[in-house]
């Protein structure tokens, strides 16, 4: 997949088929949601509409804006006058924002002579794209209808209707032999606010009653908070059959132990547990470290 | 030869019948009263648990459906309250179990340890020092020394949170038979400024409670009861002071390496082998002739623990090397190659 990215783009990120451009936007979109990175797409405009822009000054310009973008950007010269797009990935609206303050910056500067002696100067919109279901040209109207009656010059704008990131099922296991204790980190995780994902939710008594189950073969990002003691395969059991699927570093998990010991802390941090927490432990505290550990999903 | 009637017979096995029907009726009957205590324990979990979880964790008020109205239900409590105890530190849990406890189930428990049965009173008692409930000012069988062993040892730990300014005179009294391992779970179990106040009484105790409170303050790591336990390193006990100089160990401080120097000579190998030990916790250069002492020490122990303790330092693994040319001592120089060739470990 991303070899054809690479066939795409010409040197330095320059994409000059604008049809190609669909097929990367796409690729992109998808790798949104696997890689849990935001993209973000940037239409710029030349402002100044009454003055012709010839051909050798877009030539300009795109050899400007092809300067300044990162090995992982694209930039693509749209068909219609004086409009560029460029797709930075995985980029935010903010590291979008300080690229093009950037790139403003340095247009303005007075020794910039393409700018200056040319009397033109840019606007951008920009727009996060967080979910699947946004389309280019959808992209591309919002940002035109934005820039249509923009007085200002060196403007910047944003389309924020692509930013809501697609809701994303997360496994969740809770290992417990304590019926009570399981029922509360149930309740617990259950009510806690996140939006972005939906998490389903499991409970075991043991090891062996977790591992005998089909629930851990899934692809979904899987969350497992387990006690270190358990009655028939404990805690170090399940964590060396889950190391030892493929793609196992889709499971994150939780230790829960009575006892600090060392060694055993060791074995579980060297064998892939990611945290530890000492019971007993405080509820809020848990759910903050899960809620962390969750948002850090999405960069 | 014994001759039975057949009409006897039938009668005795009548009889025998007639026994087994009772008794498989009294089973049946039990079986079903445990079986109907058991689902209303259940139905009471089942309904509660979710309330107790909301109420516990602030997001709902407390509902007058939470009190138990049966042993049962105070049983399912219980279970509830012990849970999260035992797995939630969150401190408004434990003062909300404190306070429903002291105010609905206090009864209940105050009936249980007036019990007959040493077992109910046990089980009593043990809730109350988890649920820590007021219970002493009504208690008969406070001041009685016909108390056993367990149960003075669950009183000490209500003294404990009810009574603080008789624990130690309680702890003197009551604690006659406690074994070692029985003096640490009660030290364990009562906060900081209780174990402070057992330093001026501690030389009353019997030998057991001494050496598990010296144990104790060297799990706490606290270097306020490093003066004490320096103290502790002139008794007349060899226990007493193996113990103090482990506690000392486990906190990891030594201030004044005086105060330690008469160890390294000491006639007894355990005092040899903690001092080995103990200079780990001071820079190589500052202890390193002591240490070379220690390595060339009779002792196989003493010798293993001075190497590894050198070998811990940062430039421990070339001193050894060293050693080991210059040493004329064949065990020394062995167990510092054995060291060196673990890497320092």
């Amino acid at each position: 997949m991303e070899y054809r990215v690479e066939e795409s783009a010409e040197p330095n990120g320059f994409l000059a088929n604008e049809h190609k451009m669909y097929s990367v936007f796409q690729l992109l979109k998808a790798n949104v949601f696997r890689s849990r990175t935001t993209l973000s797409i940037i239409l710029l405009k030349i402002d100044n509409q009454v003055t012709t822009i010839n051909d050798d000054v877009e030539r300009d310009v795109s050899q400007f804006l092809q300067s300044k973008i990162r090995g992982s950007d694209i930039i693509v010269k749209l068909s219609a006058p004086s409009e560029w797009c460029i797709f930075l990935s995985p980029s935010g609206e903010e590291e979008a924002i300080a690229f093009i303050q950037r790139l403003f910056n340095s247009a303005k500067d007075k020794d910039n002579m393409l700018f200056q002696s040319n009397d033109i100067s840019l606007s951008a919109v920009i727009a996060e794209i967080g979910n699947s279901r946004a389309a280019l040209d959808e992209v591309f109207q919002n940002g035109r209808d934005l820039l249509l009656n923009e007085q200002e010059l060196w403007a910047i704008k944003y389309v924020s209707k692509f930013k809501e990131k697609d809701v994303e099922k997360i496994r969740v296991s809770i290992i417990e032999d304590d019926n009570i204790f399981q029922k509360v980190l149930h309740l617990a995780l259950s009510k806690l606010p996140i939006k972005q994902f939906n998490l389903e939710i499991k409970t075991f008594s043991d090891g062996y009653e977790f591992l005998k189950s089909d629930w851990y073969r899934s692809s979904h990002t899987h969350l497992i908070i387990m006690n270190d003691i358990l009655p028939k395969k404990n805690g170090f059991e399940v964590l060396h059959a889950l190391k030892n699927m493929p793609n196992h570093k889709r499971f994150i998990t939780f230790m829960m132990t009575k006892k600090k010991v060392e060694e055993d802390m060791l074995y579980a941090y060297e064998n892939g547990v990611d945290q530890y927490l000492f019971k007993p432990f405080n509820l809020r505290l848990f759910e903050a470290q899960i809620k962390r550990v969750l948002a850090r999903l999405w960069s | 030869m014994i001759f039975v009637t057949v009409e006897l017979l039938i009668e005795i096995i009548l009889l025998l019948v007639l026994v087994l029907m009772c008794f498989g009726l009294y089973v049946a009957i039990n079986g079903i009263r445990e079986n109907y205590w058991i689902k209303e324990k259940k139905a009471y979990l089942d309904a509660e648990e979710v309330n107790w979880y909301l109420y516990f964790s602030g997001s709902s008020d407390f509902s007058k459906s939470l009190i138990p109205k049966t042993t049962k239900e105070i049983q399912g409590v219980e279970e509830i309250f012990i849970s999260y105890l035992k797995n939630v530190s969150d401190p408004g849990v434990r003062e909300k179990i404190i306070k429903f406890s002291n105010e609905y189930l206090r009864d209940h428990y105050l009936k249980l340890i007036h019990s007959k049965k040493w077992s109910i009173r046990i089980n009593g008692l043990k809730r109350i020092v988890d649920f820590e409930i007021e219970c002493l000012s009504a208690y008969r069988k406070l001041d009685r020394k016909s108390n056993s062993k367990e149960e003075n040892f669950q009183l000490l730990k209500i003294i404990g949170f009810s009574r603080r300014e008789q624990f130690i005179e309680e702890l003197i009294n009551r604690s006659t038979g406690f074994s070692e391992y029985e003096y640490k779970k009660l030290f364990v179990s009562i906060d900081e400024e209780l174990l402070g106040r057992i330093i001026s009484v501690v030389e009353n105790l019997p030998s057991t409670g001494q050496y598990a409170f010296i144990d104790i303050l060297g799990h706490t790591r606290d270097m306020k009861y490093l003066k004490f336990l320096e103290s502790q390193l002139t008794s007349e006990y060899q226990e007493i002071r193996i113990r103090s100089l482990k506690a000392i160990d486990a906190i990891g401080i030594v201030v004044e390496l005086e105060n330690y120097i008469n160890f390294i000579t000491s006639p007894f190998w355990e005092e040899r082998l903690m001092m080995a030990k103990l200079l780990g916790n001071l820079p190589l250069n500052e202890t390193v002739s002591h240490l070379g002492a220690l390595l060339e020490d009779e002792s196989w122990w003493v010798r293993s623990q001075a190497a590894k303790t050198i070998g811990k330092d940062k430039d421990g693994i070339e001193f050894l090397k060293e050693f080991s040319k210059t040493t004329d001592d064949k065990y020394a120089m062995e167990m510092a190659n054995e060291i060196l060739l673990n890497g320092g470990n």
